[in-house]
């Protein structure tokens, strides 16, 4: 009970409201904070582009239609994973204008200008890809780019392309893949899926989900939870006696 | 020394050379000949440009417009600037004696043409030629002194023209049949008669200041700190006229006669100080100067500027302590470059690498894009807009109204005047990726004979199987080019794996146009 009490007091976000994301809601305590820190991380080199599909659906939803989106990619992300397209954006809703793309060449170089874009203000979402885990990212550099978020009241994303173990001071971090065996019925491709999971939670326990994302309402889709485990959930102590 | 035709000559010489009875041109043999014992080196004519170049930077304190005059001189265009070192006479003794520090040995003449100066300082006894006097100043010297080439000054001394009197005293007609035009064009430059301007290093100021230093300064931070406030005059200047800054030059000269430039561009006019002092303190960061002697003088130039509308103080407004978009785009550009600072422009072509490209944030505000890929907005695009204000406030079209988009009959209905119909998908999956590679990766695909969508495909050395495809989309790449190396025709597919990852592949080139054809990864789906 105890326990419980302080994870739901402890003070995140400036108050710049959530991102209700369907059913994590329940584990998120309403949705995902928008002026926070979050880490996203495919989990294999063919999902990228669920990752940061995944991202551009948040960023959507973030302020919806005003405000511009920064890109932040390291030169050698880019190769690997490839550069943004602007007219990938479209089932977002999201045009190739807002979007300003910057080519960082050390991952120094790209936190520098996170944190830079993060206090700008006209800004409301920026996505930082690093390299490979990111070493560079690390508790101290996380920090500050939380604090930044908070004080610009922006969403920061920052994209790793393998999963990094080490603590950090996002308040989410997941791993996003593509869902499998959405169709429609003439056997092609269906709308685009992602399946979460949950790694990190500040608020609450971890899990994993399938969302859909519709293409036309902009929006997620409510989807069923794949949670395996019983969510964790103050009982009182005379309700399990009795 | 240097080859000239083959022989070794000798090409300049020191003042002793001289007195031993050397001449330039002389033969290396002869010159053994009269005195064995001969230090010589190969003549190297990049170092000289570069010492040229270097010396020519450093004397950019005197006055904006330096001229290159090879192999060995300088051209100064220093109308308006002698007062501000005391004169001409002090400007050429200031100039002396600082050259003369660095080890060179100077002579100097002020004129007021090039061709008169190039004369003084070659061959004349004083300095100084007074305003007017050309001609008198100019008789006595040799022929040598108006830059003819040797065979028109051997072909005039056979004549019997031995100094510029006797050549102003000739007729002109026959002297040009003779000898050419360019015998009087060189007479008429440096008597006046003829404009001749220097071509300067770098281009001309609008507005320039600069401080000197008695004692020099080593700091980075005192640097940073005098430019910010030169720059603050600079602005208060302007915004007299009316400017705002585009292009902006600081220019710090050491001691030892290095010269230091920082460049500044900004994305729209800009008359902020405090600003402008960001920037520079970003570029800055980037730089690293080795000056162990320190530096005397700093100068700040505007080199760009463009007419700025003056804003009314709102007094409504709060405080303005966030900084807006444009300021951080120039930021960017001042620490990463220009070339790292993107905007995306959507252009109406098929081939999916160049329908979105990307230029600089920096120029981006001079684009305006119509919108008229069919990607967008349907059928009615043109009826949307003729051409849209590259603006970030915009957002996209407005989605649909639910009924609109699920009503199937009303999707073949002719549009309204002044609709803009939805945007008309056939799958339900995304179209185009959200990443695209620069290069597409090949791999190895497994595919039915001809068309048929892949079955299996091998990418960075794993094994993907695909459980749903759809496609093929055709685009055919712009047959008009290079009729030889015809760019194959590409089949995209939309891609499902088995673990569910989407990706865009594509097949490069049909049965008919090519053997083999190959297969690529060009992006990865949402």
């Amino acid at each position: 009970m105890i326990i419980s009490k302080q994870v739901n007091d402890h003070p995140l976000g400036g108050g710049g409201g959530f991102i209700s994301l369907g059913a994590p809601d329940g584990m998120l305590k309403g949705g995902l904070v928008l002026s926070e820190l979050h880490e996203l991380t495919p989990a294999g080199p063919t999902h990228y582009g669920a990752v940061l599909g995944f991202a551009l659906a948040l960023a959507a939803l973030a302020r919806g239609k005003q405000g511009a989106i920064v890109f932040i990619q390291q030169d050698f992300a880019a190769l690997e994973a490839a550069a943004l397209y602007g007219l990938g954006g479209a089932p977002f809703g999201l045009d190739p204008e807002r979007f300003l793309l910057i080519r960082a060449a050390t991952a120094k170089d790209a936190l520098w200008a996170m944190e830079e874009a993060l206090k700008t203000r006209g800004i409301t979402v920026v996505i930082g890809e690093l390299a490979e885990r990111g070493d560079a990212a690390d508790l101290t550099a996380t920090r500050r780019l939380s604090l930044a978020a908070q004080k610009g009241n922006s969403l920061a994303l920052l994209l790793r392309q393998y999963p990094w173990c080490e603590p950090s001071a996002a308040a989410t971090r997941w791993q996003i893949a593509g869902a499998p065996g959405a169709t429609d019925e003439f056997g092609g491709l269906g709308g685009t899926a992602f399946s979460l999971t949950l790694t990190k939670n500040r608020r609450g326990p971890c899990g994993t989900w399938v969302l859909q994302w519709d293409h036309d309402a902009k929006r997620f889709l409510p989807a069923l939870s794949r949670a395996v485990a019983q969510p964790f959930v103050d009982r009182p102590a005379d309700a399990a006696a009795g | 020394m240097g080859a000239v035709k083959n022989a070794r000559r000798l090409i300049a010489l020191n003042d002793a050379a001289e007195r031993a009875g050397w001449r330039v041109g002389m033969s290396f043999a002869d010159a053994c000949a009269i005195v064995p014992d001969l230090m010589s080196a190969d003549e190297a004519p990049q170092e000289d440009a570069r010492l040229l170049s270097a010396v020519a930077d450093w004397c950019e304190r005197y006055t904006p417009l330096v001229g290159l005059d090879a192999p060995d001189g300088l051209l100064f265009d220093i109308t308006g600037v002698a007062h501000l070192f005391g004169g001409e006479a002090a400007l050429a003794q200031d100039l002396t004696q600082r050259l003369a520090g660095f080890g060179f040995r100077t002579r100097i003449g002020i004129a007021d043409t090039v061709g008169a100066a190039f004369a003084m300082a070659h061959h004349g006894k004083e300095r100084i030629v007074p305003c007017g006097k050309t001609r008198e100043v100019l008789a006595p010297l040799p022929l040598a002194a108006l830059r003819l080439p040797l065979e028109t000054r051997q072909g005039l001394s056979r004549l019997g023209l031995k100094t510029i009197a006797d050549l102003m005293a000739c007729p002109r007609g026959p002297l040009t049949a003779r000898f050419g035009a360019h015998l009087m064009r060189r007479l008429d430059q440096a008597l006046g008669a003829e404009e001749e301007p220097i071509s300067p290093r770098q281009p001309a100021p609008a507005l320039s200041v600069e401080q000197g230093f008695a004692e020099p300064i080593f700091r980075d931070e005192d640097v940073l700190l005098i430019i910010g406030r030169l720059t603050e005059r600079l602005c208060e200047s302007l915004e007299k006229r009316g400017e705002g800054i585009r292009r902006i030059r600081a220019s710090v000269f050491g001691v030892d006669g290095r010269l230091f430039r920082l460049d500044i561009g900004t994305s729209g006019p800009l008359r902020d100080g405090v600003r402008l002092h960001r920037l520079f303190a970003d570029k800055f960061a980037t730089v690293s100067w080795d000056c162990e002697f320190g530096f005397d003088c700093i100068r700040v130039s505007v080199l760009e500027t463009q007419s700025v509308s003056p804003a009314q103080k709102n007094f409504a407004a709060g405080e303005d302590d966030g900084q807006t978009v444009s300021h951080l785009i120039d930021r960017l550009t001042a620490r990463l470059g220009e070339t790292r600072v993107l905007r995306l422009v959507e252009q109406d072509v098929h081939v999916p690498e160049h329908a979105c490209v990307a230029i600089p944030a920096a120029d981006a505000e001079e684009f305006s894009v119509p919108i008229t890929s069919p990607l967008r907005g349907g059928r009615n695009a043109e009826a949307a807009s003729a051409a849209r204000h590259f603006g970030w406030g915009d957002g996209c079209g407005e989605a649909p109204p639910p009924e609109i988009a699920r009503d199937a009959r009303s999707q073949f209905r002719p549009p309204r005047k002044g609709e803009v119909m939805p945007r008309t998908h056939d799958t339900l999956a995304a179209m185009r990726p959200v990443r695209l590679f620069e290069r597409a990766e090949p791999i190895e695909a497994i595919a039915e004979v001809p068309d048929g969508p892949p079955v299996r495909f091998k990418w960075r050395r794993a094994v993907h199987h695909v459980a749903r495809v759809e496609g093929p989309e055709r685009i055919a790449l712009p047959w008009w080019r290079d009729g030889k190396n015809r760019p194959l025709t590409r089949d995209y597919f939309r891609v499902e794996t088995d673990a569910g990852a989407r990706l865009w592949l594509y097949r490069d080139g049909l049965f008919r146009e090519t053997l083999g054809p190959r297969w690529f990864l060009h992006g990865f789906l949402p």
